[in-house]
């Protein structure tokens, strides 16, 4: 009996020192070739090797907007702050309870008109919508009845006048240079259908005029230990899975879309929490399907300033909306999967996203209770397994650092003394703290699943930083 | 296959070593360049001042410290310290350092063939820096103008933008032409608005540039040739007849006849009236794209049957149609009473469409009024 047992946990064990060290050589790959990438931009950038134009492609900036009066201000203002010629602002009030809609009729001195919309997507109606000629570039709201996030985009699209849009979140900022950045692409690549934009953590950035002018590591540690896994779990990946057109997420916090073929391929889905990622996997199958050339991109110079969850409570809710909306969107289009039509998409995205991603908190909950029987059964070589997860923990805090730096330094961010030890100390943390915390919140993500599957799933604002 | 856990586990600690030590002679080799991009390349500093105080003081320069900038501008960092040092005074137009440039020329001929030889990011700071100095005469002859047109079929697209722009910069229409047919010829295709663009930035003369590009137009592909009907256009010029023939053959291309139409949109040509109307009318529903161009291009061709078919075309299936049609009738300022019936009829696409506009228009006049108020004040 004991023997059998010590067969599987063998087993067991073989397969997790695999796993482990699968997704290691994955966060090494995604390191080096993210910050290759970074330091080739910015080597790039310093010889200027980069398309400058007076004028770009005109943009349609959507911000889906439900209960944000204290920040939607604040967003429309900076957007009106860009570096950038051609573009319109839409806010779309999705059915809020507060003023948000008054605030920006206040402040913009927005006029009521009576502007019939072409819906090519289906949404739910509006009721109002407003407009202003008198600011830098046109702004409209239009207020809605309440359907989601996806649906307020989608009204956003109907509304919008111009060939390619971005979505922006009500509460993040774009840097002055942010849209010219995410449009340059589509200059180069004519086959472009989307590009993603870098979301950076705003808490502790100080902007004036669309530039930070003050950048720190906030000294709460929550979000400094976002602002690390940032680096290295969301900016380096992307960067490789860029490498060959392989990127399922385009954050739904800043990306920028053509718009014609988001239409053909029925906009966002309403039905979903993740709609930012569904967006782009059905891109990924439409165009495949109907053999159209095209690229979805990521422009790691194009900055956002979004803000972090401050409490355990607002993290929990933010990841387990992420991790139920990557569920919906691979159950979705699970015809991905060891699919040899969509090639290194299937093999290798895929495929990291459902083991790496949607499973892993069950697959290291097993893990660690397989860990358990073994040492109950007295069948474990402690020290050895001490030193495995010391080695493990230390690596991937090593990768962080790099991907941390990698970015400050091609950024031509000024860290202090104090934030740098910070940072070399949260690396450690981040890893063997946040990391499990989040494993736990994903792992419970399904409770309460079918009640609340379609809430905004907001969580607490403040204002942003702004001189 | 057993692995050797212990192998393994030394492998990622040396990984980790390797990264630390990455991370550290990172930060140290960013400390020590910027410190020798700030305080460094004292002789090659020295150097160009030298010269620039020479020039001031009603001297030529010196040939010695011309080929010692040929060699020290071999390399990279030194050819950034060269263009950081000038630039201030460049974009200040300063007499002094446009002449000291002007005479630096041989210098940046050497160099052109050095860098045919070096990768594409150089390649294209290269062609930078000759965009930025103005050093194409554009003329047959000048090896500079040579090397940009060849590096303007390079697959770098920043490469071949910062070439073109260089050529654009020359004002030869002959240069910009042997450029567009390089990248043909070695089967490069570039971006429409970026040529369209570039093509408004030309130095030269713009009338002799349309006339070249127009006679080679039909031995261009589509991206080109758009980019040129897009050039004619935002430029004004009279080329109503020569477009004429595209705008009535059916076998035009399609994005070649709406950039044709769009062009009559902006400059009248009384025979295109027709051909726009008929658009409108008589096209099909699956030729939409035509019939809201037209509905928009319309707008320059105020008469009767122009306002019937736009009031018709307020109640059109098509939404672009409705829309651009209600916008061209509102810019054309026609008054309330020939637009009553649109008004109190019962189609409401048709009566929302006009109302939106209207309202649209008042908007935006009423915020250049509240401009040109500020203004005043």
């Amino acid at each position: 009996m004991l023997e059998n047992v010590k067969v599987i946990l063998e087993a067991v064990g073989s397969f997790f020192v695999l796993y482990m060290m699968t997704y290691s050589t994955f966060l090494l790959l995604s390191v080096v070739v993210g910050s290759s990438v970074l330091y080739r931009n910015k080597q790039m950038a310093d010889l200027h090797n980069e398309i400058k134009q007076d004028y770009y492609y005109p943009v349609t900036i959507i911000v889906p907007a439900h209960n944000e009066e204290v920040t939607v201000v604040d967003t429309v203002r900076s957007l009106l702050q860009l570096d950038y010629k051609l573009y319109e602002i839409i806010v779309v009030d999705d059915g809020s309870n507060d003023l948000t809609a008054q605030k920006l009729i206040d402040a913009f001195d927005l006029r009521r008109v009576h502007r019939p919309l072409q819906r090519q997507i289906a949404c739910q109606p509006e009721e109002y919508i407003f407009e202003s000629q008198a600011q830098k570039v046109p702004v409209v709201l239009v207020r809605k009845k309440n359907g989601g996030k996806a649906d307020a985009l989608n009204m956003g699209i109907n509304a919008s006048r111009f060939p390619y849009f971005v979505c922006l979140d009500a509460d993040s900022m774009l840097q002055a240079d942010a849209l010219e950045h995410i449009v340059r692409p589509a200059l180069s690549d004519e086959n472009m259908v989307a590009c993603g934009g870098m979301v950076r953590i705003a808490n502790g950035v100080i902007l004036e005029n669309g530039s930070v002018v003050d950048y720190h590591l906030p000294n709460n540690i929550l979000i400094c230990m976002q602002i690390l896994e940032y680096d290295r779990s969301f900016m380096a990946s992307r960067l490789l899975l860029d490498a060959f057109n392989g990127n399922l997420i385009i954050s739904g916090a800043f990306g920028l879309f053509k718009k014609d073929i988001v239409i053909a391929a029925g906009g966002y889905d309403s039905s979903t929490l993740g709609e930012d990622m569904e967006l782009v996997v059905k891109l990924h199958v439409f165009c495949r399907k109907y053999d159209i050339p095209y690229t979805i991109r990521y422009a790691a110079d194009a900055i956002c300033w979004s803000q972090a969850p401050a409490t355990l409570n607002d993290l929990r809710k933010q990841r387990r909306r992420w991790h139920l909306g990557l569920f919906q969107s691979m159950w979705k289009h699970r015809q991905i999967l060891l699919n040899p039509e969509f090639g290194v998409l299937s093999y290798f995205s895929f495929l990291y996203f459902l083991f790496y991603e949607l499973l892993s908190p069950y697959i290291e909950l097993f893990g660690l209770i397989t860990v358990a029987s073994a040492f109950a059964l007295n069948l474990i070589n402690l020290s050895f397994m001490i030193w495995f997860f010391a080695v493990y923990a230390v690596f991937g805090a090593v990768l962080t650092m790099t991907a941390f730096f990698a970015r400050i330094y091609t950024q031509n961010a000024k860290l202090s003394f104090s934030d740098v030890v910070k940072a070399l100390l949260l690396c450690l943390l981040e890893n063997i703290g946040l990391r499990l915390l989040i494993a736990f919140v994903r792992m419970t993500a399904f409770i309460g699943y079918r009640k609340n599957k379609m809430q905004w799933g907001k969580i607490t604002r403040s204002k942003l930083n702004r001189i | 296959m057993r692995i050797n856990l212990e192998v393994v586990i030394f492998a990622y600690i040396a990984l980790c070593v390797c990264m630390l030590a990455f991370n550290i002679l990172l930060i140290l080799y960013r400390i020590l360049s910027e410190y020798r991009f700030l305080h460094g390349f004292r002789r090659l500093r020295g150097a160009i001042q030298t010269q620039l105080d020479r020039l001031r003081a009603g001297d030529d320069i010196e040939e010695k410290q011309q080929i010692y900038l040929r060699k020290a501008l071999l390399q990279l960092t030194n050819l950034r310290v060269f263009y950081s040092y000038l630039s201030e005074g460049l974009s200040l137009k300063d007499p002094v350092i446009l002449a000291y440039i002007r005479k630096s020329k041989p210098v940046f001929e050497f160099l052109a063939g050095r860098y045919q030889r070096e990768s594409e990011i150089k390649q294209a700071y290269f062609a930078y820096l000759i965009r930025k100095y103005e050093l194409c005469s554009g003329e047959k002859s000048d090896l500079l103008t040579m090397v940009m047109i060849d590096f303007a079929a390079s697959t770098s697209v920043y490469c071949r933008q910062n070439a073109l722009q260089a050529i654009y910069s020359s004002g030869s229409a002959a240069a910009v032409v042997a450029a567009i047919r390089q990248m043909q010829k070695n089967k490069i295709v570039h971006n429409t608005k970026l040529i369209a663009d570039g093509f408004l930035a030309f130095a030269g003369d713009h009338a002799e540039l349309a006339g070249i590009l127009w006679q080679g137009f039909s031995g261009f592909r589509l991206p080109v040739q758009l980019a040129v009907i897009q050039y004619i256009r935002a430029i004004q010029l009279d080329y109503r007849s020569e477009f004429f023939p595209l705008l009535i053959n059916q076998r035009t291309d399609k994005e070649i006849k709406l950039a044709v139409m769009r062009y009559y949109g902006k400059i009248y040509y009384e025979p295109a009236q027709d051909v726009l109307l008929q658009t409108l009318t008589q096209f099909t529903n699956n030729e939409w794209e035509y019939r809201a161009v037209a509905a928009s291009v319309l707008a320059n061709y105020q008469s009767e049957p122009v306002i019937a078919a736009l009031k018709k075309s307020l109640a059109d299936e098509n939404w672009y149609v409705r829309y651009n049609a209600s916008a061209s009738l509102v810019a054309m300022n026609i008054g309330y009473f020939d637009l009553v019936d649109v008004y109190n009829g019962r189609d409401r696409y048709a009566r929302e469409m006009l109302e939106y506009k209207v309202e649209s228009s008042r908007l935006i006049s009423e915020a250049r009024e509240a401009v040109s108020r500020a203004g005043k004040r």
